[in-house]
């Protein structure tokens, strides 16, 4: 059912995305990059999926867009993280954390 | 329309842009320069779809502060009666006033005096039905 090294589900695209954008502004690119990088290869943004969700929070005021320059001179839409992006960042990290462990909870049970 | 261009526009550019990193990255991999655009082109998918998506995610944000935006000018309306008042009125006489008009192009035509009183009159007659158009916005 899933596939982690393919797409990922929504929510948890969220909450990587929000992550990545702790450490400044970046653009769609470079968060996907961020994420295949530091998951060491395991998890894997669809590029596609990425945009949709980027303008979502974007018009969730969870992060601020504006047009800058890349470090390789190329012009690219640079995403912000908000107060509100933050705030929503700890909720669902709270979130992620009780999920998984009501996961190993039912898994080391028996 | 004018602001849906300009949406359309953004996202056209930032997504060239992720494609033009990624390809170059590619290349810089020691891809040919095919194959690094095509790699790029594959791991967006459906470009078309994307798009759509991610368009209905700006077009429904853009109703929303057009929502907002009204809101925000009855609010200032609501809070200024008499500027309201004489908004509407003289919105209501520059519309009421066309029609009552072309009789006195002709070159039989009366002193406009009546032509005021007339519309005046008419303008608050129909205030409240205006009002509430202006209310279900």
């Amino acid at each position: 059912m899933l596939k982690p090294k393919n797409d990922l589900l929504q929510g948890t695209l969220a909450l990587l995305v929000l992550k990545t954008l702790v450490r400044g502004p970046l653009h769609g690119y470079g968060i996907t990059l961020h994420i295949q990088l530091v998951s060491k290869d395991f998890l894997r943004v669809e590029e596609g999926s990425l945009y949709p969700a980027l303008h979502r929070m974007e018009q969730d005021g969870w992060v601020t867009a504006a047009w800058g320059v890349s470090e390789n001179n190329r012009r690219a839409r640079y995403y912000q993280l908000t107060a509100k992006g933050g705030k929503q960042l700890a909720d669902e990290e709270k979130n992620w954390e009780r999920l998984t462990q009501a996961v190993a909870q039912v898994l080391h049970f028996a | 329309m004018f602001r849906r261009g300009r949406l359309d526009q953004d996202l056209d550019e930032e997504l060239r842009s992720h494609l033009e990193m990624r390809a170059a990255d590619n290349l810089a991999a020691g891809m040919s320069a095919r194959d690094a655009r095509y790699d790029a082109q594959k791991r967006f998918g459906n470009t078309t779809l994307l798009k759509e998506d991610t368009r209905s995610v700006d077009i429904i944000g853009w109703l929303d502060e057009c929502a907002r935006d009204s809101r925000f000018a009855l609010r200032m309306l609501q809070r200024s009666p008499g500027f309201a008042a004489v908004a509407v009125l003289t919105s209501l006489s520059a519309l009421g006033r066309i029609p009552r008009f072309s009789p006195s192009l002709t070159p039989f035509s009366s002193a406009p005096c009546p032509i005021r009183s007339q519309t005046v009159s008419s303008a608050s007659g129909s205030l409240p039905s205006s009002m509430t158009v202006l209310a279900t916005l």
